[in-house]
């Protein structure tokens, strides 16, 4: 039925944005495509553009999450200090460091201690919000729909204090493969592993859930920092190809949830296009979704956009959190969360 | 990147004895409390993890459910180092060595045992024993080679997943 609501063409000619001479001499200058710069002087005018773009040229740090189930923090943090780690405490997420400075070995995805379980490697602090936020004040099972490595799925685990249910689901069996690594490294006895396109999973799986998370495959648009390829990869024929998908993803995500439940939506991705959009296009198909606050405020987070050149988003997409490099000193990140009322 | 082959099946009978009898007559535990009445071996390429739960879940594929019980390795089986913990908690280290700190690095990049590098011992001796580092964590499992050939043979360590999963 989604399909016949919505088409690429559709997507493509509503999200189409024709690059500036300007945007073209600042993309030439940064080595990005003309119209994602466009895009970036849409959102935040041209001086936040080259703060975003020098944001994007910087290194980022990775984050140890400490496997609570298995080591206290300070006892990690102690022996990867000894190993010659500089760490630095992650303020909203106190069981997680950020890794400021690295011996020349062991890396820090092959020390002893990761081997054993005691730490996940997170590629940046970011990605620790959602599964954060998704659980706060809750006990129960949890879906996590797009779930390969297992960074959000390990993460809530533990968050649950290995009691309940993680259903972790993904499509890509080698990532899958990650994902079980990571379950039997950190010892979690809580997550169930399923293999199936989530759009598919409505119509697979009989349980219904309180609490999903749909961390979608996306262009990755956030993340260009740690994959500089970002630059000039995606161009909007395949954003409108993704967007459809995420629409999708969204839609089967919602299918699954629980009345009076929460769906985390999230991309490693600042594009409009993604999250505001995606996220309004759904709500604008159906009547019993809402975006709601986040339930916890863990930093001074930036909110939703409500419009974006031509396009205006539904006004609740201003309650989603945005997550910008130049700002928060991340990776960007989108995340809008999504309960389910009935009709 | 090699081609990953997926499967799934339920445990064969001889290797739930076998799991079985290891766990009675070598840690002297009992193995109802540890073992499920039938078990799952999800397979992918050549490394074959020994769980709770898998197949189907309605008509969605189940890879992988519940608690870490083994890996089948050349048709034997190996319990875990969760299942090793959890028995050594209640009945005390048995079929295990600890080694010196080297032998423990060498050990998780997938290196063999020798025996000098052995600091304790806890018999019997002459089956997989679990390898403790200084946590008395287990970490990985060896096979002695032959008695007169005083080299530990490694089955699988903790760098396995990153050696064979995460790449």
């Amino acid at each position: 039925m989604l399909n016949q609501l919505i088409s690429n063409d559709e997507i493509y000619r509503e999200i189409f944005v024709e690059p500036g001479e300007l945007a073209k001499k600042i993309a030439g200058e940064y080595g990005y495509l003309p119209y994602m710069i466009q895009r970036y002087m849409y959102m935040l005018g041209v001086n936040d553009t080259y703060k975003l773009l020098e944001a994007f040229e910087k290194q980022v740090k990775p984050v140890i999450r400490t496997n609570t189930l298995l080591v206290e923090p300070r006892k990690l943090y102690s022996r990867l200090s000894d190993l010659g780690f500089i760490l630095e405490e992650i303020r909203w997420a106190p069981y997680s460091f950020r890794v400021i400075e690295s011996p020349d070995s062991p890396t820090i995805g092959s020390t002893h201690e990761y081997l054993k379980g005691y730490y996940y490697v997170h590629r940046d602090p970011a990605t620790l919000i959602p599964s954060i936020i998704l659980v706060h004040g809750f006990r129960g099972d949890v879906l996590d729909c797009c779930a390969a490595p297992g960074g959000k799925a390990t993460h809530i685990a533990q968050l649950l204090n290995g009691e309940y249910h993680v259903y972790a689901n993904d499509l890509v069996l080698y990532r899958l493969r990650a994902l079980i690594g990571h379950i039997l490294r950190m010892k979690l006895g809580n997550i169930i592993v399923t293999w199936s396109d989530a759009r598919k999973l409505p119509s697979l799986l009989n349980k219904r859930f309180e609490r999903i998370i749909l961390d979608v495959p996306c262009s990755g648009e956030g993340t260009i920092m740690i994959d500089k390829t970002r630059k000039t990869k995606t161009r909007q024929s395949d954003l409108a190809r993704m967007v459809k998908r995420e629409i999708e993803l969204l839609w089967s995500g919602l299918e699954l949830l629980e009345y009076d439940g929460l769906l985390v939506y999230t991309t490693c991705s600042i594009a409009p296009e993604e999250n505001e959009y995606v996220v309004s296009k759904v709500i604008e198909l159906r009547n019993d979704i809402e975006i709601v606050d986040p339930p916890v405020k863990l930093f001074n987070w930036s909110r939703g956009l409500t419009s974006f050149h031509r396009l205006k988003f539904v006004e609740t997409t201003s309650r989603c959190i945005r997550v910008w490099p130049h700002l928060h000193g991340m990776i960007g990140l989108t995340i809008c969360i999504i309960t389910k009322t009935r009709r | 990147m090699k081609r990953i082959k997926v499967s799934i099946k339920k445990l064969k009978k001889k290797h739930m004895i076998e799991l079985e009898r290891f766990i009675e007559k070598i840690l002297r535990a009992d193995p109802s409390n540890y073992l499920k009445q039938t078990l799952y071996v999800t397979c992918f390429n050549e490394t074959c993890i020994i769980h709770e739960k898998a197949g189907k879940l309605d008509k969605v594929t189940l890879l992988y459910s519940g608690l870490w019980i083994g890996l089948l390795i050349n048709n034997r089986v190996y319990l875990s180092p969760i299942i090793y913990e959890k028995i050594y908690s209640v009945y005390g280290f048995r079929a295990a060595i600890k080694v010196n700190e080297i032998a423990l690095k060498n050990f998780l990049y997938g290196r063999d045992i020798f025996e000098e590098s052995i600091i304790e011992k806890y018999p019997p001796l002459n089956n997989p024993l679990a390898v403790l580092d200084d946590e008395y964590r287990v970490v990985g499992v060896v096979e002695p080679y032959r008695r007169d050939i005083q080299i530990y043979r490694n089955i699988y360590d903790l760098g396995l997943f990153l050696r064979e999963f995460e790449k």
